[in-house]
């Protein structure tokens, strides 16, 4: 290190350096998960009873720079006292934001009036074996946060900003509703007529889901109580050069290239455990099946809380999400019934308050076998997460599969997930 | 057309022929014999001749046996009808016949006293209700409190023919009935022994009536009510054993339970808890409730009394349990804020104090594992009255080593008399003795304008180093980074974040570099991948 400011702890590792550099928290807020899987049940939710109106899970708009946010989330009890352990997959689509100019804009100034708006969310993930349900209506969208920073160089090419890298810098709000004033690094070399598109950009969603019901899975049994107790709290993280807070004093370090790397004028997620282990499920060795019984490792990783007492101010960082393995069971055959149909897994989390002890990895991974991811547990006075497979989707009218009936796939199988838990500060 | 006779109704109905008690009555029937012939005997005579004669029961001293005469008959207008009336007169004796259930007779009317030409006849029975019975004795009486059975004696002035068994006792108290199986016998004095269903409760009086069947209708007689008082039973007093707060939850109010070693005997069982310590129990509120444990409420950081006894209505007597009373302090739970640190102690600092409701002691436990207090014995009275091993009163430990991770709980304690000591435990905080405030003796902190720490040598943030992402072509591959797992793979960390890929990312520990790893383990009797996930990837690269 030529330059800067590096410290390190008592054991010798880095909390600040010159190459990394600290996320800021540009968004929060709160969600009900819902199911995602095509045969859902309003019922089957361990934060709320939806109803039969809106019971699938909706998006939330990631904000950053493409696919570049960390997401943090953790479960907040709003009312009661009973809970069990509450269940979590999370998995990314797409979305597209449009700005359209309201004004003409002005050669050689840097901002343009333009209007908000977003396209349907789409999962990246539509084999008619499987499927889901989903919400495709974008929700808890920040217009004046979600699209700060990115780049729109080459939208500006032909109006005479040449400069690739110019990205939005300021986005603010107008006397006029649903008018934003956009301020770019870069000045207008032609004048962009009202109505234009003026920048399309791509923009990642987020679905925070719970467990999917099965025509065959009996063991699901979150307490009614329970519901209407629970919501999801989420933080999304973003790199920015702005410090949140305007404290007169405290400490900024810069890298190299002048980029805020860490201000002590911004919440820091402290890492209080990592955990790291396979949180997959496998297939089994008969086709359309997975792995349990005897002799197959439960694929859960857990860690506790330190403090007990303060687990609602425990977040877990995402590090993980999508599909991991599918089944399917096509016609003809006597697999499980003898209606074809596909499941697909998730990566799932699971918080454990106080006073549960179980994580019941069983009801978040539905008919993986209750004997296989449910024996993980904690003493009664602790509090904890865990990651395992979370139990997606399920599709009881899955069609004949060209060249065979029966299919175990699986995408990141078995691979090495990290559990990582922490407060913000 | 024939002559007939048309009897007064009142012939057949079922008669006493004496009333109750008496020795003979006269009856007298106005009959009507029809269509007379005129030159009939009884025409020519203007009368008839009648017989009453006994066709079963015995003939007593005086009792019919039978009788006869001749009535005057009486034209009806000009028609040939004829009334006639029939005047007799049947004793009685005075013995019981009451077992006979009826005795039978029959009237019959001639032309002639020859008594060969029957003109009509009609039977009737007669019920004698000669009960002999005079007294009963005694006419009240009290037995003992714990008596299952009570006698009364009949006194009958003669021998009764036969013994009747319908006898029926009613205890109009309790509104039971009972019959007794020796019935009204034979002998002049008759002893019948109520069964305990019979009996009045401990402390009551129960009244008596004995009715008696003659074969056609109940009797009961004033000289045949008594009463019986059983005596009031003795109270014995409870025995608590004291009270016992539950204490697994650290809510305000909380259960308290009233337990018994024994719940004494009489009268009934009643509770109460007050906010007053006195012997005898203040005045208050008694609850009737039934020989178990009994639960009552009680805030935390508060002193209630329970008191318990025995209660006889009918007197007013009570027992007081003992002890009077029992006294149970549930503590006020203990909040733990944080905990303050030299080099070489650490300090629990609550942000509650307990103490301040006059009866809740804190005491301290450390722990190195966060598991120490899963059992209840760790920290509940064993029956000593006393916190278990291992708790102090001092907020402060001492000889604290480094780098370790210590845990720490706060317990509210009360004295209760008798049972265990009240005690309610607060969640765990940790420590690490490496760092964090002031235990460090190097190192930096930073805080923001609120006076949050913001950084420490103790704590660790994930920075974000960089990203990759990309396609990749099926197979497994070697992604590079600039000092990757520099100086240690513990501080670096590696995500996947790409949704449905099948590639994951395996850090391992080379530096500079990391694995994308190509998973394909999918099995599938069908030549294609019909799941097939994405071949992109994207990793993010955080250190902490």
């Amino acid at each position: 290190m030529s330059y800067g400011l590096e410290t390190e702890n008592s054991s010798g590792r880095t909390l600040i350096d010159e190459s990394s550099r600290q996320v800021q928290i540009v968004k929060s807020g709160s969600i009900v998960p819902k199911p995602i899987g095509r045969a859902y049940s309003a019922s089957l939710n361990p934060f709320r009873f939806g109803g039969s109106a809106n019971p699938i899970s909706s998006p939330i708009l990631v904000p950053g720079l493409g696919q570049e946010s960390l997401v943090f989330i953790k479960p907040r009890r709003t009312s009661g006292s009973s809970s069990t352990a509450l269940h979590v997959g999370v998995q990314y689509g797409t979305t597209t934001i449009v700005w359209t100019s309201t004004q003409a804009t002005i050669i050689g100034t840097n901002y343009v009036y333009a209007t908000y708006a977003t396209s349907s969310a789409l999962m990246p993930f539509s084999l008619n074996y499987i499927g889901n349900d989903y919400s495709s209506t974008v929700v808890n969208d920040s217009p004046t946060v979600d699209t700060l920073g990115s780049v729109i160089g080459y939208a500006a090419n032909g109006l005479g900003n040449n400069t690739g890298a110019t990205r939005i810098l300021n986005i603010e709000t107008t006397a006029t509703s649903g008018v934003y004033k956009l301020t770019i690094s870069g000045t207008w070399g032609a004048s962009k007529p009202t109505g234009t598109n003026s920048f399309t950009l791509d923009r990642e969603v987020v679905w925070f889901y719970t467990p999917n019901n099965g025509g065959f899975v009996s063991s699901f049994s979150y307490g009614s109580s329970q519901q209407n107790e629970w919501i999801l709290d989420y933080k999304f993280g973003t790199l920015s050069d702005n410090a949140e807070e305007s404290a007169g004093y405290g400490l900024e370090i810069f890298t190299s290239a002048g980029r805020l790397a860490w201000s002590s004028n911004r919440v820091n997620f402290q890492i209080e455990k990592t955990v790291t282990g396979p949180t997959d499920i496998e297939a089994g060795t008969a086709l359309g099946s997975w792995a349990y019984g005897s002799g197959v490792s439960s694929p859960v990783i857990h860690t506790t809380v330190d403090s007990p007492s303060t687990f609602s101010d425990y977040y877990i960082m995402v590090t993980g999400s999508g599909n991991t393995s599918g089944f399917v069971k096509g016609t003809n055959n006597n697999g499980v019934g003898n209606s074809p149909h596909g499941i697909s897994f998730g990566v799932g989390y699971a918080f454990c308050p106080v006073g549960q002890r179980f994580f019941n990895n069983a009801t978040m991974a539905g008919p993986a076998g209750g004997d296989q991811v449910d024996t993980v547990s904690i003493s009664s006075t602790e509090a904890g997460m865990s990651m395992s497979p979370i139990y997606q989707s399920f599709y009881g009218s899955a069609p004949a599969i060209t060249g065979g009936s029966y299919v175990s796939d699986t995408w990141a199988i078995e691979a090495t997930r990290t559990l990582i838990i922490g407060k913000f500060v | 057309m024939a002559t007939t006779i048309t009897f007064d109704s009142s012939v057949t109905a079922a008669t006493e022929p004496s009333g109750s008690g008496s020795t003979s009555h006269y009856f007298s029937w106005a009959n009507i014999i029809n269509n007379v012939h005129e030159n009939s005997t009884i025409n020519a005579s203007k009368q008839v001749w009648y017989r009453v004669s006994r066709n079963s029961g015995s003939v007593g001293s005086g009792e019919l046996g039978y009788t006869s005469g001749w009535e005057a008959l009486t034209q009806i207008g000009t028609s040939n009808n004829y009334t006639f009336d029939v005047d007799v007169l049947i004793n009685d004796d005075g013995v019981d016949e009451t077992a006979r259930q009826g005795e039978s007779f029959t009237l019959s009317i001639y032309s002639h006293s020859s008594q060969y030409q029957l003109i009509g006849s009609v039977n009737f029975t007669l019920y004698d209700a000669d009960f002999s019975a005079s007294s009963i004795s005694p006419a009240s009486q009290t037995i003992a409190s714990n008596a299952t059975s009570a006698s009364v004696t009949l006194t009958q002035s003669q021998t009764p023919e036969a013994a009747n068994p319908n006898m029926f006792m009613y205890n109009t108290s309790t509104l039971t009935g009972w019959y007794p199986s020796v019935g009204f016998g034979t002998s002049t004095t008759q002893s019948l022994t109520l069964p305990s269903t019979m009996l009045p409760p401990a402390g009551s009086t129960s009244n008596y009536i004995i009715r008696l069947y003659n074969g056609t209708a109940w009797y009961l007689q004033q000289p045949w009510n008594f009463s019986i008082t059983k005596s009031a039973a003795a109270l014995v007093a409870p025995t608590s054993n004291g009270a016992i707060a539950t204490e697994s939850s650290t809510s305000s109010p909380i259960s308290v339970t009233l337990g018994f070693s024994s719940y004494g005997s009489g009268g009934v069982f009643q509770v109460m808890q007050s906010t007053v310590h006195s012997n005898p129990p203040p005045a208050g509120t008694w609850t009737t409730v039934s020989e178990a444990p009994y639960v009552f409420s009680q805030s935390r950081g508060t002193t209630r009394y329970y008191y318990s006894r025995r209660y006889d209505s009918s007197t007013g007597n009570t027992a007081v349990g003992t002890p009077t009373p029992v006294g149970e302090q549930v503590p006020t739970t203990p909040v733990l804020s944080s905990v303050t640190d030299t080099a070489t102690s650490h300090t629990v600092v609550l942000s509650n104090n307990p103490s301040s409701d006059g009866i809740t002691t804190v005491y301290y436990y450390q722990s190195q594992s966060s598991n120490a207090m899963a059992s209840d014995t760790a920290w509940r009275d064993q029956g000593t009255d006393s916190p278990p091993s291992g708790w102090q009163t001092s907020p402060t430990f001492t000889g604290i080593s480094t780098t370790t991770t210590y845990y720490y709980w706060a317990m509210g304690w009360t004295d209760s008399n008798p049972g265990p000591d009240g005690a309610v435990l607060s969640g765990p905080i940790s420590k690490n003795s490496s760092g964090g405030s002031s235990s460090l003796s190097y190192g930096l902190e930073i805080y923001d304008a609120g006076n949050n720490l913001r950084m420490s040598t103790a704590k660790r943030q994930p920075r974000l180093v960089g990203y990759v992402s990309g396609t990749g072509n099926g197979s497994t591959f070697s992604q590079s980074w600039t000092n990757f797992n520099t100086p240690s793979p513990a501080e670096w960390l590696v995500v996947s974040l790409e949704g449905n890929s099948n590639y994951y990312a395996t850090q391992g520990t080379t530096a500079g570099s990391f694995q994308a790893t190509r998973a394909d383990v999918r099995t599938s009797n069908s030549s294609n991948q019909v799941l097939s996930g994405s071949e992109d990837y994207r990793f993010a690269i955080l250190r902490y």
